[in-house]
């Protein structure tokens, strides 16, 4: 059993007349990438600032390294929460300067050196924060949470405004540091990069908590396939005869099927019996996306 | 608390409004002293005695921080733009985020505040000090020297003033114009008010703090002239006012970000 990092404990949030979380509960473990997942506006980012401090609770408990709700444990967590947060007039050595002494670092020079060539920024270490493209900004925010080294990363929707190389760049950023053995904990509404990172996910919805578990177990589902044959008719006909194959999409070209206990190759070859000869036969793995709005739409 | 200033002084060091206002502070007071000197000198008030008195101890230490009063507004702006920043930059709930109390990001404003306090009255007390040993040497200097640490108190009247301001609008330029404004307010709803009820008023008692040298005095020989007598607020309750008017202001501000979301 690994050791809990972050516990949730029925967190209630109400705003004046909306309720932002209902009765939230989950843990983080170390070394696991968790994702929250969620519509806009379904509370992730609210969560997120509970945790981090910018926002109270209205009711409910949360514990950091089970050492409760100290202001001492975010010392030991690196954030990027919504927005990159710095002074425009400062450039990014003394806007991580700032971080590192609220941090308590010591020795922070070589360490700022170092995150900034990481997230591509040290050739703009003279220029003001001001000055940067919206991409820039995020991969400040992103070394500002790395500079202390935490234990913990929390990132809340690391890739916006990033372009794709960017965006791909933060993905393998994040999967490295992963494999030091940190924790993280991400939020995006952006399902491609959770499928892509994550271990684990919290698929919340208006506050609530809808699924959670390991990524594998939230898309376990049945097995999908692709088929073509040349004469689609025959296809279909030799389709509704056989037991246990459902159809779950039809195109213009292909159907989508699922085939319940049979294996693909026992599909191939009642339908060869059956005199339709398929010319394609691939197996369809439903994304995370489809997943998420069937528990969504739920 | 050496962490917090520090955290602070890595934010200011390259806040070029700030210098330029304290520069324009520092340059404006030793000109202005000059300026008062002159319209003394060439609008004889009666009463009022010679005006190298101005200039020589004690009387020197009160003339400078009358004349210095004057400019205090400046450095309130000092205090909106450093507070409204931490709020529109949304630095104040990063800071939060990366490890500070809330606490201790109010309280680190409170240390800058004093600060900038503690700095512009040695710098104002040393220009006090310059001209007065200049004028009449370092006799009879101590005396009078306690109006120094009025102005400090003067100091941080306005900026718990301006502070709360900040706290309350945000907004740095809406925050300025507020924080100008409010003195003409006040000054028009005390003009409404018996003299009595407005000396009672934050601002002017902030303001009384340091009045212009030889006030009480001309104030008594208009009494003996015109025979009526003029209620005067004491200067010991004039300065607890003062504290209290910090302290309500301050509170207020720290309550009030206290409990707001960042």
């Amino acid at each position: 059993m690994s050791e809990i990092i972050l516990e949730l404990n029925n967190l209630h949030k109400k705003y004046k007349d909306v309720v932002a979380l209902e009765s939230l509960s989950f843990q983080v473990k170390k070394g696991q990438i968790f994702g929250l997942l969620g519509p806009n506006g379904s509370g992730k980012t609210t969560t997120l600032a509970i945790l981090l401090g910018a926002l109270n609770a209205t009711s409910g408990t949360f514990s950091w390294y089970g050492n409760g709700q100290k202001d001492e444990n975010r010392k030991r967590i690196g954030a990027l929460l919504e927005t990159p947060n710095f002074y425009p007039y400062m450039n990014p050595v003394d806007n991580l300067t700032v971080v590192a002494k609220i941090k308590g670092m010591e020795q922070y020079d070589d360490r700022i050196e170092i995150v900034l060539k990481r997230v591509d920024l040290w050739d703009r270490r003279n220029s003001k924060f001001r000055t940067f493209s919206l991409g820039m900004k995020q991969r400040l925010a992103i070394a500002s949470a790395m500079l202390s080294d935490p234990e913990v990363l929390v990132l809340d929707e690391p890739t916006n405004g990033l372009d794709p190389q960017g965006i791909a760049e933060i993905r393998n950023l994040i999967i490295g540091i992963a494999k030091e053995g940190k924790t993280i904990i991400i939020a995006s509404h952006i399902l491609d990069e959770i499928e892509k990172i994550c271990t684990h996910a919290a698929i919340l919805r208006k506050g609530k908590l809808l699924e959670i578990g390991e990524l594998s177990e939230i898309m376990t589902q049945e097995q999908l396939f692709r088929i073509k044959a040349d004469n689609l008719q025959a296809l279909q006909s030799a389709l509704s005869s056989l037991s246990g194959v459902k159809v779950i999409k039809t195109t213009e070209t292909d159907f989508t099927v699922s085939l319940g206990d049979l294996k693909p190759a026992d599909l191939n070859r009642s339908l060869a019996e059956k005199g339709v000869y398929l010319s394609a036969l691939t197996e369809h793995r439903k994304n995370l996306e489809t997943t998420f709005l069937e528990i969504i739409e739920a | 608390m050496k962490q917090l200033l520090s955290i602070e002084y890595s934010k200011l060091r390259k806040l070029n409004s700030i210098k330029v206002l304290l520069i324009v502070y520092m340059a404006i007071i030793p000109l202005w002293m000059y300026f008062m000197g002159f319209f003394f000198d060439n609008n004889k008030i009666p009463f009022l005695p010679d005006s190298t008195t101005l200039w020589s101890f004690p009387k020197v230490w009160s003339f400078t921080t009358y004349c210095a009063s004057w400019f205090n507004v400046l450095l309130g702006v000092t205090v909106v733009i450093i507070t409204c920043n931490e709020i529109t930059f949304k630095t104040m709930r990063q800071n939060v985020i990366d490890g500070l109390t809330k606490r201790q990001v109010i309280v680190s404003k409170f240390l800058v505040i004093l600060c900038i306090s503690a700095f512009v009255t040695v710098y104002t007390g040393l220009v006090a000090l310059v001209f007065g040993a200049i004028n009449s040497g370092l006799s009879g200097m101590f005396e009078n020297m306690g109006s120094v640490l009025i102005y400090f108190l003067q100091t941080l009247g306005y900026f718990s003033f301006a502070f709360l301001f900040s706290v309350l609008v945000r907004r740095p330029a809406l925050s300025i114009i507020f924080f100008i404004v409010s003195f003409l307010v006040e000054t028009i709803i005390g003009a409404f008010l018996p003299h009595v009820v407005y000396l009672f008023f934050p601002l002017n008692v902030f303001s009384k703090l340091t009045p212009m040298p030889f006030f009480r005095e001309l104030i008594e020989q208009a009494e003996k002239q015109s025979r009526q007598t003029f209620w005067m607020m004491p200067e010991w309750l004039n300065i607890v006012l003062a504290f209290v008017y910090i302290l309500i202001f301050f509170t207020i501000a720290y309550t009030i970000l206290k409990k707001r979301d960042l």
